[in-house]
């Protein structure tokens, strides 16, 4: 009992050489744009590209720096960086856009789009290999976490398009040191990547070091360095350096981003009061975190198959001292993350490993999506080994990542996070009753509680007044009735201590408005309408 | 004529080890009347994973009823399940129906719990017999060290705690076993593949009977038989395809007898995909303990939403893998370490025995997925037992890589000797449980209850000179003291593991 089939040798080998053939960039762009379209289209009608708390924010800032009570740049702010805010700036300016999240999803996604075609190139370049390269590409571009979040208004996808950029053009000097454009291109991309995240940061101080371990042993080791190292250095971190003037002209403290009161460092700190922050000061559990982060991110097989394709990486190019620069280039996102958490300027929750003891065990997973593209990289290095068996072995294991993602195994962990976890934008009531009774006027609220959501409200932006807006938010704690018509309160927001928490200020408010929404921890006021 | 033997030399020294620790009583439990409390540890009915097989095979013998009378009922308790006022067994049915002929036996010799309990330590023989001939004849490795892998499995792992009970993992293990054997034959016979792929088919299906989740143990032995079912040649200028159709004809075997369980289901449980597992536990300690009429309520509500949604996640993996390979309370390699060799086994074997790349990728998947599946189940633990009883399976596998890097690594003497004092080791623990008892509570549970867990609670057992075998018990208790028995039944393990571990060992005759 059997079935013979016969396929024409010229025919098959005509046929991967098409496959071979139709492996461009022009292709990648495509399926790129393509995936990016669905997932997002996907994504708004599930009512999940405004998930995160911080999503919001984003779009928050960018909108204000367009429509603001007091509209212009001075509102990006001081802890997080401008640049994926500035590039949000265009699209929030209508309101379609902002209040959906589209914006966001606009820019995450053409950061994708440019990631992909950059990780191709970076795989290609090591690899040489069309197939592997294309290979690649898919495993980055079909991983459930990374087509969330490029639907959505979060940095991530920002900072792993500059992050692959300058990686790029860096490993590209690397191995042509006397071209110095590529040095120019990576240090400009390492700048857009330092306003990006602060990850950028540590991109740009490693491939600083790189810079210097490159000339080591070299005869004219400081003359051919040094010139190298200063024409890096000077734009990137030209990007560090505005932040931090931009922080002190602004904001009166250069390091504002580290030690005021809204900054992660600060918030850290809670955690730690609490005795829930694992990873500070305690390297093994840092490293221990980042890497079950990274796997829930990558998709378990797919980065346990990766930790072969290192191996193997390092078994070819043992002798080669500038794969070594290469890899540590890749690892930035790694050693960045690891160093944060030991250092409690960040924390990770992660259901797998974090004690059930804690309050919150899904939190900052997101951290571990930049471990992809190089997880991509050493999965698809594998498929060198040319033979059947590895194809067929490499094609099952990505087939059953999807079946784990499929019959519930692996969460989407970005996804979970956004929707169950502490990142989860909390929606009270209050926010359904303001959405169906504001009527006009101008709304004091403290945006840092994320009492409601403003998107999701009618208010235009320009009626909110919140912090930013110095002159009217100060004013409103001794007089709340010279500019608002609203003011929203949370139990122990700024708002509430300010106004509610103060006796004579409470007695002024009550005097000039109504009490229209109380619920155990949110107090929303309307003030007396005079006819 | 020497290997014939050395085989039932094997066999009758490991009916012998298993029949001195056999765990039981004389008599006919629930028939005849037992002077003594049937639960009591240690003893057969300590856990009520074995209360409940029996249970359900007393239930079929006498009554004819997959449904338990109360006194079953309460006896096998708590697993147990009730659905429409009737209650059954929380388990598949197949141990139980497996066991039904030496019931009967049993019961003619006043021995039920005893014949019973040792018709299942035939798969326990089986199963030496199988490791030793995958070892021998699909890795070639020469007869010592093959029947060395079946000492390890047998005597120095915690298999043998289960090897004389209704615990449904030798049953498990023998179906598997068989069943590569038989994809490999499969493979390698031209003649006969009619045979080993109904045996395949019929193996899966009988699985599903015994244990849902060690069906997913099948995939890689499926997976070899496909793909030994295609052929791809090179002809001229034309690539020729041959597929064998009798994967796909012989699987009628596998479907009928999954429909069939889903017939069982269907009568006994209203649904071809209702589970018992699914329906509402019937708990008697928790019933008589619990007095709150709204916690009875709460737990109620949540026994009847079960669902088998998140029995294994992600989120569960690292700190199964961690309780299921090396923690004290159920490591594999906590208790066994002899396995820990089998680790570089695998490594080593694919550089090595390149002729036999799908083999050993098929077999070494039978320990990853066994591994991966239960280090992300809910209960990694498998409640109160005596190391991890869900990697039984794997205990074999490891058993034959172990071997095959004894072989790789045969003319280095201080692998032997390294080998030698991880095998007594791992024998000493093995023959603790199996001398005492299988009830030994995992770490959270232990802490909580301020016992004593993994095999320090063996110990403890063993000091106080507690042992759960019947023979012991019932000959030799008046003579030797359990310090005795067990130095006895070491010795002898340990004396015939070296003497097999330092024979010269021939080449493998396939070279490589």
């Amino acid at each position: 009992m059997e079935i013979n089939l016969s396929i024409k040798a010229k025919s098959l080998k005509g046929l991967i050489e098409t496959v071979k053939k139709n492996i461009s960039l022009r292709s990648i762009v495509i399926i790129s744009i393509v995936l990016s379209i669905i997932s997002t289209t996907y994504f708004f009608f599930n009512d999940q590209i405004v998930t995160y708390g911080d999503a919001e924010s984003h779009l928050n800032i960018a909108k204000r720096v367009v429509h603001s009570i007091t509209p212009g740049v001075a509102q990006i702010g001081g802890i997080w960086l401008p640049l994926p805010h500035m590039m949000l700036v265009p699209f929030v300016y209508f309101d379609f856009l902002w209040r959906t999240g589209l914006a966001g999803s606009i820019v995450s996604g053409v950061s994708f789009i440019v990631s992909s075609v950059f990780l191709y190139r970076i795989t290609y370049f090591l690899t040489k290999d069309k197939v592997i390269s294309f290979v690649s590409f898919i495993i980055f571009a079909s991983n459930p976490n990374i087509l969330y979040l490029q639907s959505t208004p979060m940095t991530e996808l920002v900072l792993i398009m500059f992050f692959l950029l300058s990686t790029y053009y860096f490993i590209r000097f690397i191995y042509n040191s006397e071209n110095i454009i590529y040095l120019i291109i990576a240090a400009f991309f390492g700048f857009c990547a330092s306003l990006s995240r602060y990850d950028g940061w540590f991109l740009v101080l490693f491939e600083a070091m790189a810079i210097v371990v490159l000339y080591i042993g070299k005869k004219k080791f400081w003359r051919e360095m040094e010139g190298k190292l200063f024409l890096f250095s000077t734009l990137a971190f030209l990007g560090v350096l505005l932040w931090i003037l931009w922080d002190y002209l602004i904001l009166g403290d250069p390091f504002y981003f580290t030690n005021s009161q809204f900054s992660a460092k600060t918030q850290q700190q809670n955690w730690y009061i609490r005795g829930e922050l694992p990873s500070y000061h305690n390297i093994f559990s840092a490293l221990y975190y980042y890497f079950v982060t990274s796997l829930s991110n990558s998709g378990f097989l797919i980065f346990l198959t990766s930790i072969v394709g290192l191996i193997i990486f390092l078994k070819d190019h043992f002798k080669e001292q500038k794969i070594y620069l290469v890899l540590l280039i890749l690892f930035v996102p790694f050693i960045f993350n690891v160093a944060t958490l030991f250092l409690g300027q960040s924390v990770i929750f992660i259901p797998h490993i974090t004690p059930n003891t804690f309050e919150w065990t899904l939190f900052n997973v997101r951290y571990g999506v930049m471990m992809i593209p190089v997880v991509t990289i050493l999965f698809s290095y594998l498929l060198t080994r040319r033979s059947v068996t590895t194809y067929f072995v490499l094609a099952l294991i990505f087939v059953l990542q999807f079946m784990l993602y499929f019959v519930g195994y692996s969460d989407v962990i970005t996804l979970a996070d956004g929707t169950r976890g502490l990142s989860k934008a909390e929606r009270h009531d209050a926010e359904y009753w303001l959405k169906d009774n504001y009527d006009d006027g101008l709304v004091l609220i403290d945006d840092y509680a994320r009492t409601v959501s403003i998107v999701r409200t009618k208010i235009p932006m320009q009626n909110i007044i919140y912090i930013g807006n110095r002159k009217y938010w100060e004013e409103s704690f001794n007089q709340p009735e010279k500019y608002a018509t609203w003011i929203v309160m949370q139990r122990d927001d700024a708002v509430w201590q300010g106004i509610y928490g103060k006796p004579h200020i409470q007695s002024r408010l009550f005097k000039y408005f109504n009490k229209v929404y109380t619920s155990p921890d949110i107090l929303i006021f309307r003030k007396i309408r005079t006819t | 004529m020497k290997r014939l033997i050395a085989i039932l030399f094997l066999v009758v020294v490991s009916t012998i080890l298993y029949g001195l620790t056999i765990r039981g009583f004389e008599g006919n439990p629930f028939s005849d009347k037992i002077n003594r409390n049937l639960s009591e540890s240690p003893g057969p009915f300590e856990s009520s994973h074995e209360r409940a097989p029996y249970a359900l095979t007393y239930s079929l013998v006498e009554n004819g009823s997959f449904a338990l009378n109360k006194e079953l009922a309460d006896f096998a308790s708590p697993d147990t399940v009730i659905k429409d006022d009737t209650f059954y067994i929380i388990f598949p049915p197949g141990i139980s129906l497996l066991a039904m002929p030496f019931y009967n036996i049993g019961k003619a010799y006043s021995a039920a719990q005893l014949i019973t309990f040792a018709g299942m330590t035939l798969f326990a023989l089986f199963n030496l017999v199988l490791v030793y001939t995958i070892s021998k004849h699909v890795f070639s490795i020469p007869t010592n060290l093959s029947l060395f892998s079946a000492l390890i499995f047998g005597f120095a792992t915690t298999s043998w705690s289960f090897a004389s009970s209704l615990y449904q993992h030798h049953t498990t293990t023998f179906f598997v076993l068989t069943s590569f054997l038989a994809a490999w034959l499969y493979k390698t016979r031209l003649r006969t593949k009619w045979i080993w792929a109904s045996w395949i088919w019929f193996s899966l299906g009988i699985s599903v009977w015994l244990d849902y989740p060690s069906v997913i143990l099948f995939a890689p032995i499926i997976f070899f038989m496909t793909l030994s079912s295609l052929k791809l040649k090179k002809v001229g200028d034309n690539f020729k395809i041959k597929i064998i159709l009798i994967p796909l004809i012989t699987s009628v075997i596998f479907i009928s007898l999954a429909a069939f369980h889903g017939y069982y289901n269907h009568v006994n449980f209203g649904g071809w995909k209702n589970l018992a597992q699914l329906e509402p536990r019937y708990d008697t300690k928790l019933l008589n303990e619990t007095t709150d009429e709204k916690k009875l309520d709460e737990i109620a509500k949540a026994e009847k939403t079960k669902s088998i949604e998140g029995v294994a996640t992600e989120n569960q993996f690292f700190r199964g893998f961690y309780i299921l390979t090396i923690a004290p309370d159920k490591g594999v390699f906590f208790f066994s370490p002899i396995l820990l060799l089998a680790v570089l086994g695998i490594v080593q074997s694919f550089k090595v025995i390149k002729k036999k790349l799908l083999e050993l990728i098929t077999f070494s998947s039978i320990f990853f997925i066994n591994i991966f599946f239960y280090s992300s189940w809910g209960d990694p633990w498998g409640g109160w037992a005596y190391g991890p009883r869900y990697l039984i399976p794997s205990m074999a596998v490891l058993s034959i890589f172990t071997v095959i890097w004894l072989w790789i690594n045969r003319h280095n003497i201080i692998v032997r000797i390294i080998a030698s004092v991880l095998f007594i080791y791992s024998a000493a623990i093995a023959t603790l449980g199996a001398v005492t008892t299988t009830i030994t509570p995992p770490k959270v549970e232990a802490d909580f209850l301020k016992l004593k867990y993994g095999f320090f609670n063996n110990w403890e057992v063993f000091i106080n000179g507690k042992s759960g075998s019947f023979f012991y018990n019932k000959f030799l208790d008046n003579y030797v003291d359990l310090t005795q028995f067990y130095s006895i039944i070491l010795i002898f393990i340990s004396v015939y593991g070296l003497l097999l571990l330092f024979i010269k060992t021939s080449s493998r005759k396939d070279g490589n």
